[in-house]
């Protein structure tokens, strides 16, 4: 069943109940999850040049020290929180991660002075709250229904799992800020400091197709 | 030696230690290697090749003048 | 050294020919149709040899490494999705993933060299994520059809029962729709407009940008092969001629639909592509109640 999904798999690594697992797809999504990170750490955030209202000079703007630091750490949780989340086997561990890479996408914001990159961040943060209910949810009425929340297990299973799925992906829709959930992210994307904002985008498109991978797994 | 062709060094030492292991290695691992050397060298012969700029200001955005 | 890594170098050099001969035949049928001359078939080519000798500076507003790299992802990316789909014929669900970073590109690509346009560029390109939602519905009325995302299955399962295209065509509409809104100039090419002067190339001139066009170059092959391959089938995708020929007809009707339609302004182009995901959503729900 897995074979058919994400390639090739290569082994697990048996973790006390925490199982991480090896495929084509998980490990790409590793990789690039990985050297993403590595990047973000190198890079020097760029200057924006923005256009000022009724006068016709730009003004350069510029990322302080203080809030580079604060904004890179965060950064750095959220990618490793993405590398974790293509790795790992149990439906818990990944809404845990998703959720993880929620706080984290707030965190990388929070450090910018700017009100509405503030407001649209808290926008982003209470669907981020609303939306881990149907995340765990789901993953609690997966556990008393099945008995197992390991991935090996859940794909031998015949039982029918649609309603749990669809909550699935309605949490994940929320926590990734995807089509219906889009405005506040949107807004997000036009503060300065391009490699953190990056990272956003780059952990919620990973995390879509990793939760696309399971629920056809599952 | 400016900032472009230090970056193309840094880009060659990559892609050339991708060729060393794409040589030693077999399997997967030597397809990731070649995924990494091919862009890495791109730029790394690339940098090389141009010309040095003869731009006055180097680094200012064309259509913006800074 | 493994000895079938000459067969993907081999691949790498007939798909960025095949790719930028493609791209120049598509430039040159848009300006018949609109009545001019047009520039030669091998000019995207020619463009690509340019710019790798000229040279380049790194802009004082740029966040590097970050500038630099993204250049360079972007051939990586379409080289892994080059080796696992047409090499491998491994998950689709791992071209996605990949055709996914080609948005971290666009987004990358914008937003560190630091300029308005680049920077409108990517905005608009995150904008359009609504292209993406097709794509994962297309995944998953081909799995519950064909139960399997990986193609070399994909390729088997239509060996025996037909091609696809006729079974879920709604879903190969879909598939061409994302092909329409990667060939340049089309209506949904918001993202490199030339209102905002290249869109998210604009900063990344010479030598970057040649690297760019090699990807892109790829990145055309790559879509039209896999458009073949999950929706017509093994008995055009076996042989590389016809795969070639396959190839020049739909470049012919992308360049129809390129130069008979205005570019869209951007919030329309993400309402059509909405309406769109919604109508393939509306199959695959219909699929899973049916059951296959």
């Amino acid at each position: 069943m897995i074979e058919t999904i994400s390639g090739f798999p290569f082994g697990i690594v048996p973790f006390g109940d925490i199982v991480f697992g090896f495929s084509e797809f998980s490990i790409i999504g590793f990789i690039t999850a990985i050297i993403f990170t590595i990047i973000v750490y190198l890079t020097k955030p760029e200057k924006q040049l923005e256009a000022e209202k009724f006068r016709i000079e730009d003004k350069l703007e510029v990322v302080t020290l203080k809030e580079l630091k604060i904004r890179r750490m965060m950064a750095i949780i959220c990618g490793i929180a993405t590398a974790g989340a293509m790795l790992t086997c149990d439906l818990f561990d990944f809404a845990l991660f998703l959720t993880l890479v929620g706080i984290a996408n707030i965190g990388i914001v929070s450090a910018v002075k700017k009100e509405w990159v503030l407001n649209a961040s808290y926008q982003y943060g209470l669907i981020a709250m609303i939306s881990t209910l149907p995340l765990f949810g789901s993953a609690g009425m997966i556990l008393a229904k099945t008995g197992t929340l390991s991935l090996f297990e859940l794909s031998k299973t015949q039982i029918s799992l649609l309603f749990e799925k669809i909550i699935f992906a309605a949490g994940m829709a929320g926590e990734t800020g995807i089509a219906p959930f889009y405005a506040a992210k949107a807004e997000m994307f036009r503060a300065p400091g391009s490699p953190y904002i990056l990272m956003i985008h780059l952990s919620s498109l990973l995390l879509i197709v990793r939760t696309v991978e399971i629920l056809l797994t599952i | 030696m400016d900032e472009e062709r230090k970056y193309g060094l840094y880009s060659l030492i990559i892609g050339l230690l991708c060729i060393i292991g794409i040589i030693l290695a077999d399997g997967l691992i030597s397809y990731v290697l070649y995924v990494i050397a091919v862009p890495s060298l791109l730029y790394g012969i690339g940098a090389f090749i141009i010309p040095k700029t003869r731009r006055k200001d180097a680094g200012k955005l064309p259509f913006r003048g800074y | 050294m493994d000895t079938s890594l000459i067969g993907t170098i081999n691949l790498t050099i007939h798909a960025f020919l095949v790719g930028s001969l493609l791209l120049g035949l598509h430039r040159k049928i848009m300006a018949r149709i609109q009545g001019r001359p047009g520039p030669p078939i091998i000019q995207y080519l020619l463009h690509t040899l340019k710019f790798y000798v000229k040279e380049i500076t790194f802009p004082i507003t740029a966040g590097n490494p970050l500038y630099m790299f993204v250049a360079l992802l972007d051939v990586a990316i379409w080289l892994s999705a080059l080796i696992i789909a047409v090499d491998f014929k491994s998950s689709l669900l791992i071209i996605i993933g990949i055709y996914v970073l080609q948005k971290i590109v666009e987004h990358g690509c914008g937003l560190s060299s630091g300029s308005p346009y680049g920077k409108l560029g990517g905005v608009r390109s995150v904008f359009s994520a609504a292209a993406e939602v097709p794509l994962f519905a297309v995944v998953a009325a081909v799995y519950l059809t064909t139960h399997s995302v990986l193609i070399s299955d994909v390729l088997k399962y239509q060996a025996v029962n037909g091609s696809l295209i006729f079974k879920m065509p709604i879903c190969a509409f879909a598939f061409f729709i994302l092909l329409v809104s990667k060939t340049p100039y089309s209506p949904f090419g918001i993202v490199k407009g030339k209102d905002i002067v290249s869109g998210y190339m604009t900063e990344h001139y010479g030598l970057l940008a040649s690297i760019i066009y090699i990807a892109e170059a790829i990145a055309y092959f790559v879509l039209l092969w896999l458009f073949i391959a999950v929706f017509i089938g093994p008995s055009i995708i076996n042989d590389p001629i016809s795969t070639l020929i396959a190839m020049v007809i739909m470049t012919i009707i992308l360049a129809f639909v390129s130069g008979l339609t205005p570019l869209l302004a951007p919030h329309h182009s993400v309402m059509l592509q909405m309406t769109i995901a919604g109508l393939v959503l509306c199959d695959v729900l219909y699929r899973l109640i049916v059951g296959g």
